[in-house]
């Protein structure tokens, strides 16, 4: 009889604004593989950061080995045998392999009455710990030199070192190649057969069904199935991970659309991206699907030169194209909106109209480079109005503005130099639900002036609501396209997922 | 087998170029100026050599921690002063040391709990710093303490090794030991290892950041003391001024040494190369018969090249996918 090692009961936790994980509940046990899988944002990485003692819990109670556990850090996780593998590496660079498997645990002896740090009894457990894995690492190694796949190595065996019943991986395949994933799959079935506890967060599906043993499926933060994997099938889980209905409401306008005015053919980048094909026409908007880091930001930075690209073609109104940096790109009517507001797409600490000119001085200022600032206050009125950004004048500071109303500036900002093509990256990340739906109305209204446009978002219903085609990205080339009428959540997904 | 071969190519390390490059000049000198390796120069050297080190010691810890103390040479000149002042009583070596050391701590905690406790980043909170040490010596002293007793000045012109070696190198040797080993063999040092690359996935490994950077400045401020008593008892006469621009050869002779400005790597012997490279030049362009006026340039271009060196090798491998022959012939 194999017993419950980890169970997790009615766990609530919430950021300001948003409610992460509502009464969660969750259980391991002993020498079996539990994946835990969801959409974007469903609350999995949170769930498991509160479990490790990163985040804590407003409600909720969690046990290990039928004991209740509240872990301070980490590290207190560790010390009680709970270790997390994180998505982005929790290593340190500059220091060595040895050093960072033991950081915070080093074995010490006493010399002299001095406490030393004893590196002949670490390196031989720490090469003890990396036969056991089949693995050969230089322990003298910087961990800046090393790969992914020999960074999760790392990891492992300083969850290793603690002698870690419970593991819990967080998307551990994201960046590994398929030779790489093979071998930490051989590892994770050592693991189990040692009678350890695994955890296994992903979204890829395939995955699920070559490793583990039950999977639960969460989304918006809600506990939604718990199922044996033997007795269930793709179609399920992406039934239960979709599962929400469509209640917002996407003004879509009708309009007519016209002839092909941008494409791109077998683009590449240096490292990422592969043989990219899409096109878009005039008065069309065409979405980009796909799980966080398939490549669609990456596409459109690279195409707009912020990032520039290898090889493959760019057309604009059937005319070939080179772009080379932004400038080129916005001169030839191609505007990207960042999804980064604060960072990348606006300056906080300046007054609307001076964020909406930033990008053209040159046309606002008089022949002694002056800024002429009724010009500025002009354009800017006329977007205040338009969208109806709530700010009492055009003067008024983008950071006293909600998101909703930032993300209405960063709007008018591209709109301001006229674009053909406007680009626009997750426009409704951390907006309210009334300031989505008015954006949801303009970006519908641009369309009807002719304009295209391209749409990343990471909110499935926002894309089937607005697009008028889908494209699906995966691993950073293009896996799938899809025209209005014929997509639905679950094929996306089911491309996005596979 | 594999980790082996690899064990093998671990010494062409930054410090083991430095050291090709400090021992090429010195072979140089050798050649090409006269004069250089007499028994005074050299011991003119080691004295100067000596006080930076210890000193540099200190700020390589701080600099590992990704923070910096612009304030030491005004720090310094404080306790220079103040050990005056207490060394005018007739108090001997042994006291003034410890007094000295006592006090370095104090100022530079100060330093520490202002940058922790307020999150001001160290850079400006010690320049704040450096600004009040400064501006307190004119109001204690009016331009200097002198006619300074035998008992203050013993360290420079008696306790001297063999009749010759002056005895701040033997303070120095015994300061640099004791680095290496602490550097090497002590926890603490992997915790500003660990600051120093990733604070936050520091605090997440159990770490106190704050308390770790407070005792790291507290360790240094020991350091700049001991450096302070060395410079002070050189002479008769301590001015207000006796530390003054200290602060920059130390970062130099840390940067040299290959610790990275941005934090969590560097070594000790680094520093030590680093320290002995730029105490060297200006006796060095003295005895080439180059204008002193040029020492600080060189120092400079020093630096700027070992920067840039260094930046090259920072440079990352790239993923790279193949593409396609036919693809990359269309897209010519």
């Amino acid at each position: 009889m194999k017993k419950t090692i980890l169970e997790l009961k009615d766990i609530v936790k919430s950021f300001p604004g948003v409610l992460a994980l509502n009464r969660l509940k969750f259980d391991l046990k002993s020498g079996e593989v539990h994946a835990i899988c969801g959409e974007n944002g469903a609350g999995k990485s949170t769930l498991m950061k509160v479990v490790c003692g990163v985040y804590k819990p407003d409600e909720g109670e969690i046990y290990v080995d039928g004991v209740p556990q509240s872990f301070s850090s980490p590290l207190d996780a560790y010390r009680n045998g709970v270790s997390i593998i994180f998505q982005e590496t929790s290593l340190f660079e500059e220091m060595t392999v040895l050093d960072n498997i033991f950081l915070g645990h080093e074995i010490i002896k006493k010399k002299a009455g001095l406490k030393l740090l004893d590196y002949a009894a670490m390196r031989k457990k720490a090469t003890e710990i990396f036969d056991r894995l089949n693995t050969k690492i230089d322990l003298n190694a910087c961990i800046k030199t090393l790969g992914m796949a020999q960074k999760q190595m790392v990891e492992i065996a300083k969850a290793l070192t603690f002698d870690a019943n419970i593991i819990i991986f967080d998307e551990p395949t994201a960046s590994l190649t398929q030779r790489e994933v093979d071998a930490l799959f051989d590892i994770i079935n050592k693991l189990k057969q040692e009678g350890r506890g695994i955890v296994y967060i992903s979204h890829r599906l395939e995955e699920i069904f070559q490793i583990c043993d039950r999977v639960t499926v969460i989304r918006d933060g809600q506990y939604i199935s718990t199922r044996n994997v033997a007795d269930t099938n793709k179609d399920e889980l992406v039934a239960d991970m979709v599962g929400r209905a469509m209640t917002n409401y996407y003004p879509k306008a009708q309009t007519d659309i016209g002839e092909e005015i941008f494409r791109v053919e077998h683009y590449y980048d240096d490292g990422f991206l592969k043989d990219i094909n899409f096109y878009v026409r005039k008065g069309e908007i065409v979405g980009f699907a796909g799980l966080a880091g398939c490549g669609r930001t990456e596409l459109m930075q690279s195409i707009c030169g912020f990032t520039g690209k290898a090889a493959g073609k760019v057309f604009l109104n059937g005319e070939e194209i080179e772009i080379h940096n932004y400038n080129d790109a916005k001169n030839r009517g191609i505007v990207y909106v960042s999804e980064d507001r604060g960072k990348y797409g606006l300056i906080v600490d300046m007054s609307i109209e001076q964020n909406i000119t930033l990008p053209q001085l040159q046309n606002f200022a008089n022949n002694m480079s002056i800024i002429d600032t009724e010009k500025e206050a002009e354009i800017a009125g006329k977007y205040l109005k338009e969208f109806e950004i709530k700010a009492p004048d055009t003067e008024f500071l983008v950071a006293n503005l909600s998101g909703g109303n930032q993300q209405k500036v960063s709007v008018s900002k591209a709109l301001a130099l006229n674009p053909t093509l406007l680009i626009l990256d997750e426009p409704t990340r951390g907006v309210d639900v009334n300031a989505k739906a008015e954006i949801h109305k303009i970006i519908s209204e641009l369309t009807r002036r002719n304009l295209s446009i391209i749409m990343i978002s990471s909110e499935l219903p926002e894309l089937l609501g607005m697009c008028d085609r889908i494209y699906v990205m995966k691993d950073g080339s293009i896996a799938g396209c899809f025209d209005r009428g014929e997509f639905t959540q679950e094929k996306i997904l089911s491309i996005a997922l596979d | 087998m594999v980790q082996e071969k690899k064990r093998t190519a671990s010494f062409l390390t930054k410090e083991f170029y430095l050291a090709i490059f400090l021992l090429a000049v010195l072979i140089f000198l050798w050649i090409f100026a006269k004069g250089f390796y007499t028994i005074n120069n050299i011991m003119s050297i080691l004295n100067t050599y000596s006080y930076t080190l210890i000193a540099a010691i200190g700020m390589n810890m701080i600099i590992i921690t990704s923070n910096i103390d612009v304030s030491t040479g005004a720090l310094v000149s404080v306790v220079c002063l103040a050990s005056a002042a207490i060394g005018k009583l007739g108090l001997p070596f042994p006291v003034l040391l410890p007094a000295a050391m006592v006090m370095g701590i104090i100022l530079s905690t100060i330093n520490g709990l202002f940058i922790t406790k307020t999150k001001i980043p160290a850079i400006v909170a010690t320049l704040a710093t450096t600004q009040i040490f400064q501006g307190v010596l004119p109001l204690t002293t009016e331009g200097s303490i002198y006619d300074l007793p035998a008992t203050f000045t013993w360290l420079a012109f008696e306790a001297k090794l063999f009749g010759i070696v002056p005895a701040s190198v033997l303070m120095c040797l015994i300061i640099t030991v004791i680095a290496l080993f602490f550097m090497k063999y002590s926890r603490f040092s992997k915790k500003l290892y660990a600051i120093g690359n990733n604070q936050h996935s520091a605090r997440l490994a159990g770490i106190n950041v704050e308390k770790t950077i407070v005792i790291t400045y507290a360790i240094a401020g020991a350091l700049f003391g001991v450096t302070a008593i060395i410079i002070a008892t050189a002479g008769q006469r301590v001015t207000t001024t006796m530390g003054s621009g200290l602060e920059m050869t130390l970062i130099a002779s840390v940067i040299l040494g290959g610790t990275s400005t941005a934090g969590g790597s560097g070594k000790v012997i680094g520093t030590v190369i680093g320290a002995l490279i730029l105490c060297i030049v200006s006796p060095a362009i003295n005895y080439l018969g180059i204008s002193p006026n040029w020492s600080d340039a060189i120092k400079g271009a020093i630096i700027m090249i070992s920067v840039v060196v260094g930046a090259f090798q920072q440079v990352k491998k790239k993923r790279v996918i193949q593409i396609p022959k036919e693809v990359l012939n269309n897209g010519k």
